[in-house]
């Protein structure tokens, strides 16, 4: 199932987690954390798709933006509750997953990046232009979660169980036996069909878990940030996790917490006097990571701390 | 009208097969994917743009001089950050440019952002006049963006099919352990192909700067129809890539036209996606 | 594990540890949210923070508001509602503003506005013309500028007497959808045949658009550009290499073509291009409108398009108000505001509250028409065509 450390790490970030609206008293800061949160969905669902089954989508942005403009739409025209609207988002983003994870099954490599791009731009472009359902450019506004005092405590603690609930998944999924099918897509997809794996179908099911994920990620942005706009599903926002991937480590467990992590609360932290420079600095830092250090943190880690890690199988 | 559309699609059809040819021959000497094309055009359009205004260099100067600027880029980039592909053993080759070329994406955006303003900024026009070609009205812009890309094109085949280094690259493109035994060194031949790429991206960014304007987020959509040129056109043709080129610019002139303006952008990539999914070598490719 | 344990925690002191806003000696503080780069309409935006500042500096020099110094804080929206929403929260919670002003693009303004309802901070609009912004009755959104509904049926009379069939490009925002709706709707109930266009707002080529009015038939005389971002001036310049103008009128629905970069983009094309305003000659200035003219012209060496005015009164309106209640509390200001009546540049101002848009909303505008005679004309030397 999951190693002690995991545990051990699942429970200290609940505590910490628990304790920080306690101590932090600033309504940024609790809002940046919730961002945090936000990518954090993302990071992890995008780990599954690209760093456990070896696809590199690039329309898992896109994923979220279908999952929180359902999630939106439904609150605010059908009058849904959007608890509900986070599993319908994730559905709704699982769903087209798989359909598109089925048409992708013919090509590899680069050309299913150029795919899986297409389909993101035409997400983006139908999303701008339907404006009559969807806001157009300016966007939907959303109902929020909670009404009324503490609604915003109750909101944080929401994305706090998400994350610790997707932590989780991802965590024993990489134990277990169906990540290791999904490795096995990963790293030599030819060799699993001869073994008998049936990697048509885990290509599909790491591609559709892993965009539903987004899709829930997207709803709890609409939903507590008040806004869904077309600009969560941009290149922009594609980039962002990718580099938080790259940085934290593809393929580990701990990597796209981290990379989140240390992307969201660093671009907060210099906001005040270098905030222009920050997207600059963090591409940078992804250029550099990738040229010189390939297993990001992870693997800084790794090479100075002794001991068992929670990392990629070399 | 019908017309009309046809020949306006010619047109930018044209800028289209200058900026996909560009992505053929580093795809085709590299072996790689480049997400970072779009920005050399934005690069390139600024570049021309500050050297009319800074520079006061007339237009048949400050296209050339963008090319320039943006070979030497190019190659500097080549050299540094993707030479690694040759010389390492690196595991997965493909992954590495993908994530490398994206943040080089955005980090070219960024920087661009930051030294050049995130303002919109417009070249005086390269030739005020207005033509008539067949009836059909064309601003000086336009016409002289499909010449300017017409000529490089051709300049470029000619290149590649009379010159040692043409003949070089085609051969690395057919077989590159085949090449590296008939004396070629790869190591060369990339960043002298990745600056010439660039270059060619750059020269499309110039030629259309004055009828789109410029800001640093210009090299989106150019990425996409260079991608797009690709799957249609397929690699190892430059002929393809021009009838492709023409074939994405009339199919999205009369798409916007006759079925929706607004899904314009829409039709190259689900054009793209359809030569992807069900015929990858593209219209006049070699193998896949 | 320990190590992540250590990192999270090492994560989270930092950020106790750090400064949670800003440490400020006692001032009153006006927050200034508007777009200050692209896509963002930056123009009009740079002329907003003018504003602001030069009214700022008036304020201080007569001994600032109820003994305290007044200060603007900026914030740039980017013209994106993501980055709106982001500033107008951090303004209102770290920097504790006691209004917003300068507000611009309708998207943007539509989602902050929810914002400010909800933190209970006032809310001025001087030019985001969505009919939405005060049709939801919020406490906190008031408006001195003119909205759709209003600018459409103020347009209406010009359009009637010299067009039979027009076309509205619009961008699809809360402004442009909702001006487009107004106008074509009162536009078809007089007769007159309406095209309405849409375009994504941020659009950088419109020629798939004008191709496709370029085939209507009967044709369109009048092209009516309801736009903010890039398109403003791009629309123009690309009706004219469609080869639709200048057969068919063009007609700006603000004033952009007073901007510097409307000659450029457009060159010698730009003559015969017509706007509409809500200031002109024919407009009488107060007193304080007058010397709000001649202040600005002294300090940034141009004259004010109509939305500064509308501006600086917003502005002035809060620091008597300020004063009046002998407060900077934003909510006490907000129910406040509901008395004012205020001698402003181009009129006196008072707050309506009847149905619909009309709430909180300040209803004497007066619109015209001008149109440019002469290359690189200036604003204030276009001719009059209306009324």
């Amino acid at each position: 199932m999951m190693k002690r450390h995991e545990i051990t790490a699942l429970a200290g970030m609940l505590v910490l987690g628990l304790l920080a609206p306690v101590f932090i008293d600033s309504p940024v800061w609790m809002t940046t954390l919730q961002i945090f949160f936000y990518y954090s969905l993302l990071t992890i669902s995008y780990n599954i798709v690209f760093g456990y089954t070896g696809l590199f989508s690039f329309c898992h942005v896109s994923f979220g933006a279908i999952g929180g403009y359902t999630s939106a739409i439904l609150a605010e025209k059908a009058g849904l509750s959007p608890f509900l609207g986070l599993l319908l988002g994730g559905l709704a983003a699982g769903l087209i997953g798989i359909v598109l994870g089925l048409f992708i099954l013919r090509v590899r490599g680069f050309y299913l990046c150029l795919v899986t791009w297409a389909f993101g731009m035409v997400v983006d472009n139908v999303l701008k232009t339907e404006h009559k359902i969807t806001g157009g450019t300016g966007g939907f506004i959303s109902p929020s979660f909670f009404e009324g005092p503490g609604a915003d405590l109750y909101t944080y603690l929401l994305g706090l169980g998400l994350v610790l609930l997707m932590f989780a998944v991802a965590a024993l999924l990489y134990h277990s036996r169906w990540g290791l099918y999904l490795f096995s897509v990963r790293d030599d997809i030819d060799a699993a069909e001869t073994m008998g794996v049936v990697t048509r179908f885990w290509k599909v099911f790491g591609f559709a878990f892993g965009s539903a994920w987004a899709g829930v990620a997207g709803a709890y942005y609409a939903h507590f940030f008040g806004l869904v706009d077309p600009s969560i599903a941009g290149l922009d926002e594609m980039g962002k996790v990718c580099l938080m991937v790259v940085i934290g480590g593809i393929g580990t467990i701990y990597g796209p917490l981290m990379g989140a992590f240390f992307v969201v609360i660093l671009s907060e932290m210099i906001r005040g006097w270098a905030a222009e420079f920050s997207l600059l600095i963090f591409a940078l830092a992804m250029i550099l990571t990738v040229r010189f250090v390939r297993g990001g943190f992870m693997e800084i880690l790794r090479t100075l701390l002794p001991g068992p890690r929670g990392g990629r199988p070399a | 009208m019908f017309l009309e559309l046809v020949i306006r699609g010619t047109a930018i059809g044209l800028v289209y097969a200058l900026m996909g040819i560009g992505l053929m021959l580093l795809h085709g000497v590299m072996r790689i994917i480049n997400f970072a094309h779009g920005e050399f055009y934005m690069i390139g359009g600024y570049m021309a743009y500050y050297s009319m205004t800074l520079l006061n260099l007339p237009f048949y100067l400050a296209i050339p001089a963008a090319m320039i600027i943006t070979f030497f880029l190019g190659a500097l980039v080549e050299k540094l950050l993707l030479s690694p592909i040759h010389t390492k053993k690196i595991e997965k080759p493909m992954d590495y440019t993908l994530i490398m070329t994206f943040g080089l994406l955005l980090f070219f955006r960024q920087l661009a952002t930051l030294v050049f303003g995130p303002f919109f900024r417009k070249p005086p026009d390269y030739l005020p006049a207005d033509f008539h070609i067949l009836g059909v009205k064309l601003s000086g812009s336009m016409v002289l963006a499909g010449l300017v890309s017409a000529l490089i094109v051709f300049a470029l085949a000619v290149f590649i099919h009379r010159t040692w280094r043409g003949r070089a690259w085609r051969a690395i493109t057919q077989s590159n352990p085949g090449a590296r035994i008939s004396g070629v060194d790869i190591g060369r031949e990339s960043w002298i192909a990745c600056g010439t790429a660039c270059a060619l991206a750059a020269a499309a960014g110039a030629v259309v700067a004055p009828i789109f304007t410029l800001s640093p987020h210009v090299g989106g959509p150019p990425l996409a129809k260079s991608y797009e040129v690709l799957a249609i056109g397929g690699l190892g043709s430059i002929a393809g890539s021009v009838v492709a080129g023409v074939i994405l610019g009339v199919a999205e002139t009369l798409g916007a036209f006759y079925i929706s303006s607004a899904y314009r952008d829409a039709i190259g990539f689900v054009l793209m996606a359809i030569f992807l999914l069900f015929r990858p070598q593209g219209l006049f490719g070699q193998k896949v | 594990m320990r190590m992540r344990a250590f990192w999270l925690i090492l994560g989270l002191v930092l950020t106790l540890l750090l400064p949670g806003g800003v440490m400020a000696e006692e001032t009153i503080k006006l927050g200034m949210v508007t777009p200050l780069s692209a896509p963002g309409d930056y123009k009009s935006g740079q002329i907003n923070v003018q504003v602001g500042e030069l009214a700022v500096e008036q304020l201080n020099a007569q001994g600032g508001l109820l003994g305290k110094k007044v200060e603007m804080v900026k914030a740039d929206d980017e013209g994106k509602p993501a980055v709106g929403v982001t500033a107008i929260q951090r303004m209102i919670a770290s920097e504790k503003v006691s209004a917003v002003v300068g507000v611009w693009h309708s998207s943007v303004a539509v989602a902050q506005g929810k914002v400010v309802t909800k933190m209970k901070t006032p809310m001025l609009l001087h030019y985001t013309w969505a009919d939405e912004m005060t049709a939801d009755h919020s406490d906190y959104i008031w408006r001195v500028g003119p909205f759709n509904s209003e600018i459409a049926a103020l347009m209406l009379p010009y359009i009637e007497k010299n067009f039979k069939t027009i076309a509205v490009m619009y961008e699809t925002t809360a402004f442009g959808t909702g001006f487009a709706d107004a106008l074509a709707k009162l536009a078809e109930d007089k007769g007159i045949k309406t095209y309405k266009i849409a375009y994504p707002a941020e659009a950088t080529d419109l020629e798939p658009q004008l191709l496709e009015l370029k085939g209507k038939d009967p044709k369109p005389e009048l092209l009516v550009v309801a736009a903010v971002y890039q398109a403003t001036n791009l629309i123009p310049k690309q009706a004219f290499e469609i080869g639709l103008a200048p057969e068919m009128k063009i007609l700006c629905a603000w004033d952009w073509p007073t901007y510097a970069d409307f000659w450029e983009v457009l060159g010698e094309k730009g003559v015969g291009v017509m706007y509409a305003t809500f200031e002109s000659e024919k407009l009488q200035l107060s007193p304080l409108g007058e010397s709000f003219k001649k202040s600005f012209k002294a300090k940034y060496d141009y004259e004010p398009p109509v939305f500064a005015y509308f501006l600086y009164d917003e502005i002035m309106i809060l620091a008597e108000t300020i004063k009046r209640i002998n407060s900077a509390d934003p909510q006490k200001i907000a129910e406040a505001l509901k008395e004012t009546k205020f001698a402003g540049t181009t009129g006196e101002i008072t707050f309506e509250r009847k149905d619909g848009p009309v709430w909180n909303q300040w209803m004497g505008h007066q619109l015209f028409v001008k149109k440019m005679t002469e290359f690189k004309q200036k604003g204030p030397d276009a001719e009059v065509v209306y009324p």
